[in-house]
């Protein structure tokens, strides 16, 4: 099952590489300080269901249970910002370059592919110091999650009946195994 | 020669505060916060006045705040530097140091915390 921080951990890799700066890019919403330089920030923003989950019975060898294993396609949107010094040319560099071959294999190692991109957007920022440099755009991954299930089985049932004739009333109780 | 302020402070005026001072940094994306080193110092801990409210940043008005005079510095968030705030225990609650001014040229510290 690929979970967020797996996703986040690999774009924070793939931004990264692309801008050969190991450590540019950090989480996003963390409680800390910002770094002190120029640094990228990666978000989760949505995890989509395309279509349904498919489920898939199995035997258990060691009791009468059933296994569900379920999968379905996921589109999960991330975004990446980038802040300070550079920040419209980083994002405007990454957001192209994740289409290389090479990220590609990346992405896919990681059990995702690329999906979609936004725009590049300018979100400058106007601080006390004086405008600071912003940009953002949102990636969208294909990856597929899952999910499992023990299906307990019948083991017994257990009827219990009432007859009544003639004023008189009788209990029956059946156990079926 | 200018008069030191932290001289007013005393059992009488101000309390004894327990502070916790961290660093830290970004280790593969994630902040990592070094074991704080910790300390005491006298502080005379006091509402915030409404002007000391309007100094805050957006959201911070309606948290527990208190207005303090330390004799030791105490320090906000350092951006330039990547380091966390001082943190520190009064009543058995913890504040987390919101803004600071740098009074040391009267021997005191003057600023707001926020209870975490």
């Amino acid at each position: 099952m690929i979970v967020e921080e797996t996703v986040n951990r690999l774009l924070r890799d793939t931004v990264d590489l692309i801008l050969a700066t190991p450590g540019y890019s950090i989480r996003a919403k963390q409680d800390a300080p910002r770094p002190p330089g120029a640094y990228a920030d990666v978000d989760f923003l949505s995890d989509t269901s395309v279509g349904w989950e498919q489920h898939e019975l199995e035997d258990n060898t060691g009791d009468l249970d059933i296994t569900d294993t379920i999968t379905g396609p996921r589109e999960m949107m991330m975004s990446i910002g980038f802040y300070k010094d550079g920040a419209i040319d980083n994002c405007r560099k990454v957001r192209t370059a994740v289409t290389r071959e090479s990220i590609q294999e990346l992405f896919s190692q990681g059990g995702i592919a690329l999906g979609r991109r936004s725009d590049v957007r300018e979100i400058s920022e106007p601080l006390e110091s004086g405008w600071e440099e912003r940009a953002q755009f949102d990636i969208v991954l294909n990856t597929t999650g899952s999910d499992s299930d023990i299906i307990r089985s019948i083991r017994s049932v257990d009827i219990g009946m009432v007859f009544e004739s003639n004023g008189l009333s009788y209990n029956l109780n059946i156990e079926v195994q | 020669m200018p008069i030191n302020v932290s001289e007013a402070l005393d059992g009488d005026t101000a309390e004894v505060i327990t502070v916790s001072r961290t660093t830290g940094g970004y280790v593969n994306g994630l902040y990592v916060k070094n074991p704080p080193t910790t300390f005491k110092t006298l502080a005379s801990m006091q509402q915030p006045s409404h002007t000391e409210l309007q100094r805050l940043k957006e959201g911070q008005r309606d948290k527990t705040l208190f207005s303090f005079i330390s004799k030791k510095p105490l320090l906000t968030v350092n951006e330039k530097e990547g380091l966390p705030a001082d943190t520190f225990t009064f009543k058995g609650n913890t504040y987390e140091v919101i803004n600071s001014g740098d009074w040391s040229s009267y021997g005191h510290t003057s600023g707001i915390a926020a209870q975490l």
